[in-house]
């Protein structure tokens, strides 16, 4: 067998230097993903990044495996579509809050609720940053932006409590300050069989002067090593998820760090291959059969 | 799972025996469908629904597909077949009027990708006033995507062109998607025989590595282009890059004509070369206009029938060539825009004698008699009334 060398994160790297401002936290989301592959000795070759537009979906430019990146919004389904071409090879969809909760929101609760086995990282920097300073879906209410001079007057999205209720099997919250902790939740996010959602706080120094490295420094709490220890209950885990976003009305609040929720079930393609061994694909294949089983509860 | 004999795609296409079928064009689009060794199919139900999916779907169950998915609207649909083509797979997906519109964010960016899919457009009317109805406007938002655009008279051609359409946006000098529109309702819903290759036969596997672009490799384009785009680089560079790509794009789009001509016997078809008066039509509009120029003919009047066959590449050289003596050219379409008719004019040097009427749109048939008064107006026959043929 061909002996395959060990390779170091700074080999999952491309030879394109990151073209994103200094002392965005995007470099440390390139850094913990490459972390993250290497210690799971997935080759790069193996791995595919899907991204939407924006800085953070510059992200797979950065990154040696294959890539594809597509429209603002889309890059949820196209990596379905690779996912389920082949199923062999990782799938990571590296994209913003914008591209995922806004423009692309619609994809979301499909792949989770279908658990179909990708993971998806959104760069939460609460704000559109290629665009340059306009408000986004999990900005926080009052933020100035180009489009909102007096500031955001809508309410933010929690991304958490929207993947956990849309079926996610897997949902944790990550820190770009913090590169340990947010390689080691992308680790699991990648060994997790199923859909995986990790929104990692990234803040934008150019555009986003509230939420700032400053800011999250001594915010955040580690919820797993705080007594969130029974990650498989998903009600405990939308009570917690609740209250991410209220450090943005309490400044005693912190801000939960941490897996949320994680439960093995089926994914879409082991449920896909049930239904094949179960019925025998044939031509004779007769649509009553699939109606009669379908249980109908009593009004 | 049905035994299927994989075949050379020559053979298939051209020598293979045929069993005439009485089918509707759903059907037909799905027989081709099911010889066409497809790995997946992944569609939306949009409004306006034709059968074709849901046939494809008991493909599926019936073991002639490994995948189908359904997707939640068109753009993710459009987007999943860019990422399972690209991941190896051959994908099918068909859509219609608002739903192709819908997906165009996606389908615009295939050609660019080189993603070689094949993609069912079944017409209908684009809102509003909110219809269903049969209309082809939606033919010329694809006309600039660069992608290859096929227009099917009847249920017969919607089985030919998307068989070949498979066999010929795989090939290498091409590897492109390819449209394959047809009328909804007036082809999609109605039944015509349909002479079909035998159902145990099948193309030949897509080989994604039989590729001027490999579908996962970093270094050469387009995963390179993708991963090192060239918003990364300086205008000019941006520019270059766009530029060339689009070239190659576009060039490879003409080269999808030399099959054309290998499967599909050729852009056009000409009834009565010498004609004096041209009734020229594509998709639907061309089985009115076949009937309109057989009663010409029985009044003994010259006239002549042009159907064109694929919109893009547009068989420039082959229209002028039989148009060019012809003293009106009649060009009855199913769209309020004509664009058949701005294409032909855009392609012809006496673009004066181009006559964009009748036009019926919003679903209305298109009946003979409305192309009879305009060949009786091109030729100087004063009638006192419509003549009811």
């Amino acid at each position: 067998m061909e002996q395959m060398l060990e390779l170091q994160p700074a080999d999952y790297r491309s030879d394109i230097e990151p073209t994103w401002c200094p002392g965005c936290g995007d470099f440390g989301v390139i850094s913990a993903i490459t972390k993250a592959l290497s210690e799971l000795k997935i080759r790069p070759e193996n791995v595919v990044s899907v991204s939407g537009i924006g800085c953070s979906s510059r992200a797979p430019l950065f990154l040696k495996n294959y890539s594809m990146h597509v429209l603002h919004g889309r890059a949820i389904p196209t990596a379905i579509g690779v996912k389920l071409a082949n199923p062999n090879l990782t799938v990571l969809v590296e994209a913003g809050d914008g591209d995922l909760f806004s423009i692309g929101s619609g994809h979301n609760p499909h792949a989770a609720r279908r658990n179909i086995d990708i993971t998806v990282l959104c760069m939460d920097n609460q704000v559109y940053g290629l665009t340059k300073n306009q408000i986004s879906p999990t900005s926080r209410e009052g933020l100035y932006g180009s489009l909102t001079p007096f500031g955001s007057i809508d309410k933010p999205v929690n991304p958490i409590s929207y993947m956990l209720t849309f079926g996610a099997t897997f949902v944790a919250q990550t820190y770009a300050g913090n590169l340990k902790h947010m390689s080691d939740i992308i680790k699991q996010a990648i060994s997790h069989r199923g859909f995986s959602f990790v929104n990692i706080i990234s803040p934008c120094p150019t555009y986003n002067k509230v939420d700032t490295f400053k800011y999250y420094k001594d915010k955040t709490i580690d919820i797993n090593e705080n007594g969130h220890k029974e990650i498989d209950n998903l009600q405990k885990a939308l009570e917690l998820a609740m209250k991410d976003l209220e450090h943005y009305y309490s400044e005693s609040a912190k801000v939960p760090i941490g897996i949320f929720y994680k439960k093995e079930e089926p994914t879409y393609q082991d449920r896909v291959n049930e239904i094949k061994q179960r019925y025998k694909a044939s031509k004779d294949i007769n649509p009553q059969i699939f109606i009669d089983e379908c249980k109908v509860l009593p009004v | 799972m049905p035994e299927q004999k994989v075949v050379e795609t020559d053979y298939l296409l051209l020598e293979a025996p045929r069993e005439r079928k009485f089918i509707t064009g759903s059907q037909a689009m799905a027989e081709a469908v099911k010889r066409a060794n497809v790995d997946i199919a992944i569609a939306y139900p949009i409004t306006p629904q034709s059968e074709t999916m849901h046939l494809v779907g008991d493909l599926w169950a019936q073991g002639y597909l490994k995948d189908y998915y359904r997707a939640e609207e068109e753009y993710g649909a459009m987007s999943a077949i860019a990422g399972a083509v690209r991941g190896g797979a051959r994908a099918f997906t068909a859509t219609s009027g608002p739903g192709l519109l819908r997906g165009l964010e996606a389908i615009a960016s295939w050609p660019g990708h080189r993603i070689p899919a094949v993609l069912g457009v079944l017409t209908r009317v684009v809102n509003a006033p909110l219809s269903i109805q049969p209309d082809n406007v939606e033919i010329s938002y694809l006309m600039n995507c660069g992608m290859v655009v096929l227009h099917a008279e009847n249920q017969q051609d919607v089985f030919d062109f998307t068989l070949a359409s498979f066999a010929i946006s795989e090939m290498v000098d091409v590897y492109l998607p390819i449209a394959v529109c047809t009328e909804g309702f007036f082809v999609t819903h109605a039944k015509g025989y349909v002479n079909m290759t035998p159902e145990d036969m099948k193309l030949p596997p897509r080989d994604p590595y039989k590729a001027p672009v490999p579908p996962t490799d970093c270094e050469i384009p387009p995963a390179r282009i993708q991963r090192d785009a060239p918003v990364q680089k300086s205008n000019f560079m941006s520019y270059l890059i766009h530029q060339v790509w689009q070239q190659e794009v576009w060039s490879s789009n003409m080269r999808a004509m030399k099959y054309i001509y290998k499967y599909l016997n050729g852009p056009i078809e000409v009834i009565n070369p010498d004609a004096e008066v041209f009734v020229a039509a594509s998709g639907c509009a061309a089985a009115q206009a076949r009937e309109a120029v057989r009663y010409a003919q029985m009044e003994g009047l010259n006239v002549g029938l042009l159907k064109i066959k694929s919109i893009v590449p547009f068989p420039s050289k082959e229209v002028r060539e039989t148009l060019k003596n012809a003293k009106a050219i009649i060009v009855p379409e199913h769209n309020i825009v004509g664009w058949l008719a701005k294409e032909i004019k855009a392609n012809i040097p006496n673009s004066d004698n181009v006559i964009g009427r009748p036009r019926v749109y919003g679903g209305m048939t298109l009946p003979v008699e409305l192309i009879m008064d305009e060949i009786y107006a091109a030729l100087g026959i004063k009638k006192d009334k419509t003549v009811l043929v």
